[in-house]
């Protein structure tokens, strides 16, 4: 009897045993994965409703294009406002949005410059009320919130100056605080 | 009572020695290499890889050759890469194969990704179920940053088990 027994044990130990391999064979390894994530502004325009439409919309190089105007009589594009100041000077205005976003840094709002490319003494470039010019750049806003604010551009001609064309870029910096 | 004990002796000597033979036949290889379409990594061909993203952001910068940087509105952005695996077998009776991936250290800010599976520290996350052998398989492998999230340095190890089904 207790020779069964003990057969059956060995017997049993010996199908456990067996069975072992093939139930457990693993592999194992490593990836190791290393960043270094930086905070980021991003600065985009976009057509605005109200405005005219933004060649490169969407993006950070954007154009305006008023076409041929003059002071008097003539077409404006869809959207772009003419106003003649007496015999002094006139104006093209047209609204656009400026898009800022902040990613991985703490900030609440931010700073927004413009400033012309090339120095222009003849006609005036404001965004909003603040005038832009060549020799520094111009604080619009110093509270700006994140997302999408409307700002307009003026371009003021005199009535002074000779007919021809007009061709500025505006640089735009925004700085989170 | 002597020749019982002898031959009980015996058969589990041969049991054991049968066994040890089994498992020194049986195993698995698991290695990496860098995806054709992929970014370049490092210990590649072998079970110890590394994946090295350098300096990114989520607006301007660049990113490695075979990154992909994708923007999800203001809420995040991902870094993705594919990555080969491949398994081979030895010894093993086996039609296929589990991955399991688990972070070495919990991260409780960046979601970590080893193709559609969530990769945490808190337990193996499955990846595949039916992996084939001896072919070296893409997975995706993908980084998601929220935007708010403070800038920092990202450092962490992925391990990976294969286990025979």
């Amino acid at each position: 009897m207790k020779l069964r027994i003990l057969g059956f044990l060995a017997i049993f130990a010996c199908a456990t045993l067996f069975s072992f391999p093939a139930g457990a064979t693993t592999a194992s390894g490593t990836v190791a994965v290393t960043a270094t994530v930086g905070s980021s502004v991003s600065l985009t325009f976009v057509t605005d409703p109200s405005g005219i439409t933004l060649s490169g919309t969407g993006t950070s190089a954007a154009t305006i294009a008023f076409g041929s105007v003059q002071a008097y009589g003539g077409v404006v594009p869809v959207n772009v406002t003419k106003s003649v100041n007496g015999t002094t000077n006139w104006k093209l205005s047209t609204p656009f949005d400026v898009v800022v976003q902040v990613a991985n840094q703490t900030s609440s709002n931010y700073t927004l410059t413009a400033q012309l490319n090339t120095a222009d003494g003849v006609n005036t470039w404001q965004i909003g009320a603040t005038t832009v010019t060549s020799a520094s750049a111009a604080s619009l806003t110093t509270t700006g919130a994140y997302g999408t604010t409307v700002y307009t551009l003026n371009l003021t001609i005199p009535f002074s100056e000779a007919a021809g064309a007009i061709s500025n870029t505006i640089n735009f910096v925004a700085t989170a605080n | 009572m002597r020749n019982t004990l002898r031959l009980f002796t015996a058969v589990l000597t041969l049991a054991l020695l049968s066994a040890q033979s089994g498992s020194a036949a049986g195993s698995l290889t698991l290695t990496f290499s860098s995806n054709a379409s992929g970014i370049s990594m490092g210990g590649t061909g072998t079970s110890s890889a590394s994946i090295a993203f350098g300096s990114v952001r989520a607006y301007g910068g660049s990113v490695p050759t075979g990154v992909t940087k994708s923007l999800n509105g203001t809420t995040n952005w991902t870094l993705s890469t594919p990555i080969n695996v491949e398994v081979t077998k030895s010894g093993v009776t086996s039609a296929s194969y589990t991955m399991t991936a688990q972070l070495k250290t919990s991260d409780a800010t960046l979601t970590w990704k080893l193709g559609s599976a969530t990769v945490t520290s808190a337990s193996p996350a499955t990846v595949t179920t039916s992996g084939v052998y001896g072919s070296s398989t893409p997975y995706t492998f993908s980084l998601t940053i929220p935007f708010s999230a403070s800038a920092r340095s990202v450092n962490n190890t992925v391990d990976i088990v294969v286990t025979s089904n």
